[in-house]
C-alpha cells in the first residue's frame, strides 16, 4: 500500500472512531447522565427531501449535461480552416512535425481527427430530479448543573441517487482529509454522510457566557446575504443554496471546533470574541446535481496539509441606544471560500502525435483528456464566460506561469486577442483530442472590518413607517485575495466594500390574517458577486470577448403570509440582479400539528443569460423542492 | 333565627343602580380598602350573600361541588360569557371552593404589603406614566388598589404582571382543536424582571441606571424540535405610550435579529391561540389602549386558590371536557365579593381584529381573573381565563423565600369563532431543565439579555 493511502486510510479510521465514540458517548450520556441529577434531552426529526426539475436543461458543468456533448465542432488549428488534409500538412510540416494521413487517427484515437473536430463523445442524460435525501438529525443537550451544559447535534444523510449521470458519483466525501468528511466532525461515504454540525460544552457564569467546541458562528441580520456573516464558509454538497431563503444558511454553515466568549457589559451592550478552527467552503462534489465546477476541469482543495492547522479570530461589540441598535466586527481570517489558479497536472500521459511530450505537460496545467476534456476553443470559452472567468487570459495564465514547460510545447501569449487565443486553442485540443484542466484552491489571510446599524421607526399607527425597521450593514476587507479571471498564479488583489441595506415590516393587510413579513434589500459589491466571484471575470461571451462589470448590485423582496392559525404559510423570495437576472422562490409551508411538516417551494431563475448577472450561473436548477417531516 | 339584613337582591340592585349611574365604589357596606388595611379580610366591606356561594345560591351550591351543565344558570351571572358557553356545550367543569378571605393568600407576600404601604402615593404625570409623589417612577406594590377606575386597574397591572420582582414559569402548552385532540405541544421558559418598583430583591426599589425601564421579558422555546432554541426578548420602557424593544432568535436564522413589536395579535406558534397581547390580560403598553370604562361591577367567580397540583411531581394537572377529555383543566373556583368590568379599545392598533376587550378585576386584589374580547363586527371573539394559587396545598409547598410561593396556574385561550383552545399550564420543570424561578437575581444574566438569547439558541 502507498504511503498516501495508508495515511488516508488511517485518517479515515480516525474519523470513524471518533464519530462512532461520538455516537456511543451519546447514547451513554442519555443513560448515564439521569443518575447524576443532569437533565438529559433528547430530540430530533426525520426528513425526505426532493427536488423536481422544472426545465429539461442539464447542469452544464458535468459531464453529462455539457452542452458540447455529441457536436461536431469544426476546429481550427492556428486559426486555419483545417478542413483538408492538404492543409494539415502543410502546418505539420511548417512546425516541422510528422505529416498525415488517414491511417493516423485510430493510432491516436480521438486526437487528430480530419477535418478537425472537437466532438465530445459523451451521452447526454435527462434527468428529472435534482435531489432526493433523506435526513436524520438528533438534538442532545444536558443541563449539568447551574454554569455547565453540554449539547451536541448529530446530523446524517443519505443520498438515494436516483440521477443519471455518466460518472460514478460521489456525493459527500471531500477532498479535505483524503476522502474523508468535510470537517473533522464527520465521517462521509459516497452516498451517506454523519457529522456533529454542534458539539459543544458551555460555561455561562452571570454575564459571562463561553462555548467550547464544533460551532457555527452566525453574524449580521441582512437575511440570505452574506455582509457581516463572515466568521463560517458554506458546505454546499446536499442543496447548494436552494433551500428556503427565509431558512438562511442555518444548514450550510461550516462548523469548526472553537472556543466563543460573550461578556455583557451592561444591559445595553456586550462584547463577544471567537477563535477558530478554520474550515473552508465545501463545493458540491463533481457529477453531483449541484456542481458548480466545470468538470473538464480537476479542483486540488489545498487544505490538507496546506490550511488544516489555521485559526481564524474575531471580535464584536454590540451594543443598543435606544431605537438604534449597533454592531461594530473585526475578524482576522482565512477566506474559506479561497481563491483559485491554475496548477500543474501532475499526469504525464502524452500529447498523442507528441510521444515525450507528457513529462513536459505534467509540468502544466493540463492533461490529456479525449473523452471528458474541453475539446474545442468553443468549449472552451463558453465555459470561462459562464463561470466568470477571461477566457483568452486564462489562456495566457497557464501559458506564462508555467514555463518553460508550455513554451517547450509551443504555446505562446495571444496577448489581447480572441482570435488568436482560439487558434492557439484549437490546435492543442485537435493534437490532444482534449484536455483538461487542473486548478488549485487555496485559502488566502484576510481582515474583515464591519459595522451595522439598525433603526426602529415610530410612525403614526397603522402608517407605513410604524414600526418601520431599518437595517443597513457594512464591511470593508483590505486586499481582498480574488480568483483573478485568469487564474494566474498571482491572483487579483483588491479593496472590498459590501454593504447592504434592509428595510423590513409586518403589515397586517386585513383582520382576518396575521401580518404578513415583508423585507426589502439591496447590496452592494465592489468587487465580487453574490458568491464571491470577481466582477472583472464578468460578460464573457463564446468569442472570448469580456468586458468585466463595475460592481455587483442586486435588490430582493422576501416575505411570508400565515395563516390565521399559522398552520400554513405562504412564502416568497425574490431577488433582482440589476443586470438582468431573477431568482424567484414561492413556497409554502404546511404544519398540520406538532410532528409533521409539509414545505413545497419552487425556485425558478430567469433573465437574460449572458454571463452578466450572477444567478444565471444556476439557470439549469429550476425546481419544485418538497421536504415532509417529522419530528420526535 | 338568623335575619338577613342583606339579601340578594339587594346586593344585585346595589351594583345594577351603581352600572345606570355609571359610578361605581368599592365595597357595599364599607369602603373597601380601608377594611382591607384594617383586617386583612374583606369580609366586613360585603354582606354574607357576597361571602359565600352557598349564601348566594340559597343552598343550592355548596363548596366542593361541581358546577356543571345542569347548573351553571345558578351562577351564570358570576362567569363570563365565554366561561358560560364551554360549562353548557362543552363539557367544563369548574369545582367550588370555599371563599380565601384572607388577602395575604391572594397574592405575593411582599407585593401586598407594598401595596398597603404605598397606597395614595400614586399619581399619573402629563404624560400618563405613574409617578409617585416625588415624579419617580412607582415604587412597588399596586399603585391604585381598590380602584374603580378603568385605566388604573390596567396601569397597576400592566406594571407588575407577575407581582413578583423576577419570575421563570416553565410553561407547557397544548392547542387543542375541534375535535378535541391536542395538534400541537409546547414547552417554553418565561422570564420576567422589574427594573422599577422592586418590593423584593436588592436593590429596591429601582435598579440604578435602569429607572427608564419597565420590564424585561422574554420567552424562550424548549420543545418540541423545530422550535427549541427560539427565544424573543421584550424590553419595556417605562414611558407606556412606547412599544418595547423586541429582539428574536430564530433557529434558522442563529442569530439574533430585531422584530416590530406592534403585531401583538397573533399567535406565535402554529396552532396556538395565545397572543402577546393576552399576557396577564394587559399584554401592551396601557397608553397605547385607550377608551378605558367600567362596564359593571357585582361579585364574580374566579380561581384564587387550590389550583396548584402539588400532588402531581411535575404540577401537571388533569384535564377534561371537550370531545376527547382533553380541552380543560380541573380548576377551582369561588366567589370574589366584587369585580369591576373594565372595557377598553385597542386604539393604536387601528388593524387589530380585536375591537374591544372586557376585563374582569377582583377589586381586593385588582388581579385580572377573565377577558373577553369582540371582533371587529362586536362579535365575541376569543377569552383568556386564568387560575391562581398559592403554592401550599398543606401537604407540600413551594417557596418564595420565607413564604410559600404565590402565582398563576394555568391559563385557557379560546377561540369562540373557530373553536380552539390553547391551554398551559406552570410546571416545576420542562424536560430541557429549565425550572420554575422566582425572585433569582441569576434570572437577568440566564434569560434577560441578548447574550442569553445567543447562548440557549441553537
Amino acid at each position: 500500500m502507498s504511503k498516501g493511502k495508508v495515511r488516508k486510510a488511517a485518517g479515515r479510521r480516525s474519523e470513524t472512531r471518533l464519530v462512532v465514540g461520538m455516537l456511543g458517548g451519546g447514547a451513554l450520556c442519555g443513560l448515564v447522565m439521569p443518575a447524576f441529577g443532569i437533565d438529559f434531552t433528547v430530540s430530533g426529526f426525520i426528513q425526505h427531501q426532493m427536488a423536481i426539475k422544472l426545465s429539461d436543461k442539464e447542469n452544464p458543468n458535468n459531464q453529462s449535461g455539457d452542452p458540447f456533448n455529441g457536436k461536431e465542432v469544426p476546429l481550427k488549428p492556428l486559426g486555419i480552416d483545417l478542413g483538408a488534409l492538404a492543409a494539415v500538412n502543410r502546418v505539420l510540416s511548417a512546425a516541422s512535425l510528422p505529416v498525415l494521413n488517414d491511417l493516423t487517427s485510430p493510432l491516436f484515437g480521438s486526437a487528430v481527427t480530419l477535418p478537425p473536430t472537437g466532438y465530445r463523445d459523451v451521452r447526454t442524460t435527462s434527468n428529472d430530479l435534482n435531489l432526493m435525501i433523506s435526513r436524520l438529525e438528533v438534538n442532545m443537550n444536558a443541563a449539568i448543573d447551574a454554569n455547565w451544559s453540554a449539547s451536541a447535534t448529530l446530523r446524517a444523510v443519505y443520498d438515494w441517487n436516483p440521477y443519471k449521470d455518466v460518472s460514478d458519483v460521489n456525493f459527500f466525501q471531500t477532498q479535505m482529509r483524503e476522502g474523508g468528511g468535510g470537517t473533522p466532525f464527520e465521517y462521509a461515504q459516497k452516498n451517506f454522510m454523519v457529522d456533529f454540525p454542534n458539539a459543544t460544552i458551555n460555561y455561562v457564569n452571570g454575564p459571562f457566557f463561553a462555548r467550547l467546541g464544533n460551532q457555527q458562528i452566525a453574524w449580521g441580520e441582512a437575511v440570505f446575504f452574506r455582509v457581516l456573516d463572515v466568521p463560517n464558509g458554506l458546505d454546499l454538497r446536499r442543496h447548494l443554496i436552494m433551500d428556503p431563503g427565509l431558512e438562511e444558511y442555518s444548514d450550510k454553515r461550516v462548523p469548526g471546533f472553537g472556543l466563543r466568549a460573550s461578556y455583557q457589559i451592561s444591559p445595553d451592550w456586550e462584547v463577544e470574541g471567537f477563535i477558530q478552527k478554520f474550515e473552508p467552503t465545501i463545493y458540491p462534489n463533481p457529477s453531483s446535481p449541484y456542481n458548480i465546477i466545470p468538470d473538464q476541469f480537476t479542483l486540488h482543495d489545498r487544505y490538507d496539509g496546506y490550511a488544516d492547522n489555521l485559526w481564524n479570530v474575531g471580535g464584536r461589540v454590540r451594543g443598543q441606544l435606544g431605537p438604534l441598535g449597533l454592531q461594530f466586527i473585526a475578524v482576522s481570517r482565512h477566506n474559506p471560500d479561497g481563491a483559485i489558479r491554475w496548477t500543474k497536472s501532475g499526469q504525464s500521459a502524452d500529447i498523442p502525435l507528441l510521444p515525450g511530450s507528457g513529462k513536459t505537460l505534467a509540468e502544466t496545467p493540463f492533461e490529456v483528456d479525449q473523452a471528458r476534456g474541453v475539446k474545442s476553443q468553443e468549449e472552451w470559452f463558453d465555459y470561462a464566460g459562464s463561470v466568470r472567468l477571461d477566457g483568452v487570459q486564462a489562456l495566457n495564465s497557464a501559458v506564462d506561469d508555467f514555463q518553460p514547460a508550455t513554451g517547450a510545447l509551443t504555446a505562446y501569449n495571444v496577448g489581447n486577442s480572441p482570435s488568436l487565443a482560439a487558434g492557439e486553442l484549437d490546435t492543442f485540443f485537435w493534437l490532444s483530442g482534449g484536455l483538461r484542466g487542473h486548478i488549485e484552491r487555496v485559502f488566502p489571510y484576510e481582515n474583515v472590518f464591519g459595522a451595522s446599524a439598525n433603526y426602529v421607526f415610530e410612525g403614526e399607527p397603522g402608517s407605513f413607517f410604524e414600526q418601520l425597521i431599518t437595517r443597513v450593514e457594512m464591511t470593508y476587507t483590505p486586499d481582498k485575495v480574488f480568483t483573478a479571471p485568469s487564474l494566474t498564479k498571482t491572483f487579483q488583489i483588491k479593496d472590498e466594500w459590501a454593504f447592504a441595506a434592509v428595510v423590513e415590516k409586518w403589515y397586517r393587510w386585513s383582520e382576518d390574517f396575521p401580518a404578513a413579513y415583508l423585507v426589502a434589500q439591496y447590496i452592494y459589491k465592489s468587487a465580487s458577486d453574490l458568491f464571491g466571484r470577481s466582477l472583472d471575470g464578468y460578460g464573457g461571451d463564446a468569442t472570448g470577448l469580456h468586458g468585466g462589470i463595475e460592481n455587483y448590485q442586486a435588490v430582493a423582496f422576501a416575505g411570508f403570509q400565515p395563516s390565521p392559525s399559522l398552520e400554513w404559510r405562504f412564502e416568497w423570495a425574490v431577488l433582482y440582479d440589476v443586470r438582468g437576472g431573477w431568482y424567484i422562490q414561492p413556497g409554502v409551508r404546511w404544519k398540520p400539528d406538532d410532528k409533521w411538516q409539509v414545505d413545497i417551494h419552487a425556485t425558478v431563475i430567469a433573465g437574460r443569460d449572458d454571463n452578466r448577472n450572477a444567478v444565471s450561473t444556476l439557470d439549469f436548477a429550476d425546481e419544485l423542492a418538497l421536504r415532509v417531516t417529522y419530528q420526535f | 333565627m338568623h335575619i338577613r339584613r342583606y339579601d340578594r337582591t339587594y346586593s344585585r340592585r346595589h351594583f345594577l343602580g351603581q352600572a345606570a349611574r355609571g359610578a361605581f365604589s368599592a365595597g357595599l357596606l364599607a369602603p373597601l380598602w380601608p377594611v382591607l388595611a384594617a383586617a386583612g379580610d374583606a369580609a366586613a366591606a360585603y354582606p354574607e350573600e357576597l361571602r359565600s356561594i352557598e349564601a348566594y345560591t340559597g343552598g343550592k351550591l355548596a363548596a366542593g361541588q361541581d358546577i356543571t351543565a345542569d347548573n351553571v344558570d345558578l351562577v351564570r351571572d358570576l362567569l363570563d360569557p365565554v366561561q358560560v358557553r364551554q360549562i353548557r356545550e362543552m363539557g367544563r367543569r369548574l369545582r367550588l371552593a370555599p371563599v380565601t378571605s384572607d388577602i395575604m393568600r391572594l397574592g405575593p407576600w411582599d407585593y401586598l404589603e407594598a401595596t398597603f404601604r404605598n397606597k395614595g402615593k400614586a399619581r399619573f404625570d402629563a404624560d400618563g406614566n405613574i409617578v409617585t409623589d416625588e415624579g419617580r417612577p412607582w415604587s412597588g406594590g399596586h399603585p391604585f388598589p381598590a380602584s374603580t377606575d378603568g385605566l388604573q386597574a390596567f396601569a397597576g397591572q400592566t406594571l407588575s404582571w407577575g407581582r413578583h420582582d423576577a419570575s421563570v414559569y416553565a410553561i407547557r402548552e397544548c392547542d387543542i382543536g375541534v375535535g378535541g385532540a391536542v395538534d400541537y405541544r409546547y414547552e417554553a421558559a418565561w422570564a420576567e424582571m422589574s427594573p422599577v418598583a422592586r418590593v423584593t430583591m436588592d436593590p429596591r426599589p429601582y435598579l440604578p441606571g435602569q429607572e427608564d425601564k419597565l420590564r424585561y421579558q422574554a420567552i424562550f422555546f424548549t420543545a418540541p424540535d423545530d422550535v427549541r432554541g427560539g427565544s424573543f426578548l421584550n424590553v419595556w420602557p417605562y414611558d407606556q405610550r412606547k412599544f418595547p424593544d423586541l429582539f428574536g432568535y430564530v433557529p434558522s436564522f442563529k442569530r439574533i435579529r430585531r422584530y416590530p413589536t406592534n403585531q401583538r395579535f397573533e399567535p406565535m406558534l402554529p396552532g396556538s391561540d395565545l397572543y402577546l397581547s393576552d399576557a396577564w390580560a394587559a399584554g401592551d403598553p396601557y397608553l397605547t389602549w385607550g377608551n378605558y370604562r367600567v362596564v359593571g361591577t357585582g361579585p364574580a367567580l374566579a380561581a384564587l386558590s387550590g389550583n396548584w397540583s402539588g400532588q402531581h411531581a411535575n404540577w401537571e394537572k388533569p384535564t377534561h371536557g371537550g370531545p376527547r377529555g382533553l380541552t380543560f383543566y380541573d380548576t377551582v373556583v369561588e366567589l370574589v365579593p366584587q369585580a369591576i368590568t373594565v372595557e377598553a379599545e385597542p386604539v393604536m392598533f387601528p388593524r387589530a381584529p380585536v375591537s374591544k376587550k372586557q376585563v374582569r378585576f377582583d377589586l381586593r386584589t385588582m388581579l385580572p381573573i377573565t377577558m373577553v374580547s369582540y371582533d371587529r363586527r362586536g362579535q365575541l371573539f376569543r377569552s383568556f381565563d386564568g387560575a391562581y394559587s398559592l403554592y401550599d396545598d398543606g401537604k407540600d409547598r413551594v417557596m418564595d423565600g420565607a413564604r410559600p410561593y404565590w402565582s398563576w396556574t394555568h391559563v385557557h385561550a379560546f377561540n369562540v369563532q373557530t373553536g380552539r383552545m390553547t391551554r398551559i399550564e406552570q410546571v416545576a420543570r420542562l424536560s430541557g431543565g429549565d425550572v420554575m424561578r422566582v425572585n433569582d437575581p441569576e434570572i437577568y444574566d440566564l434569560y434577560l439579555t441578548q447574550g442569553a438569547m445567543q447562548r440557549r439558541g441553537r
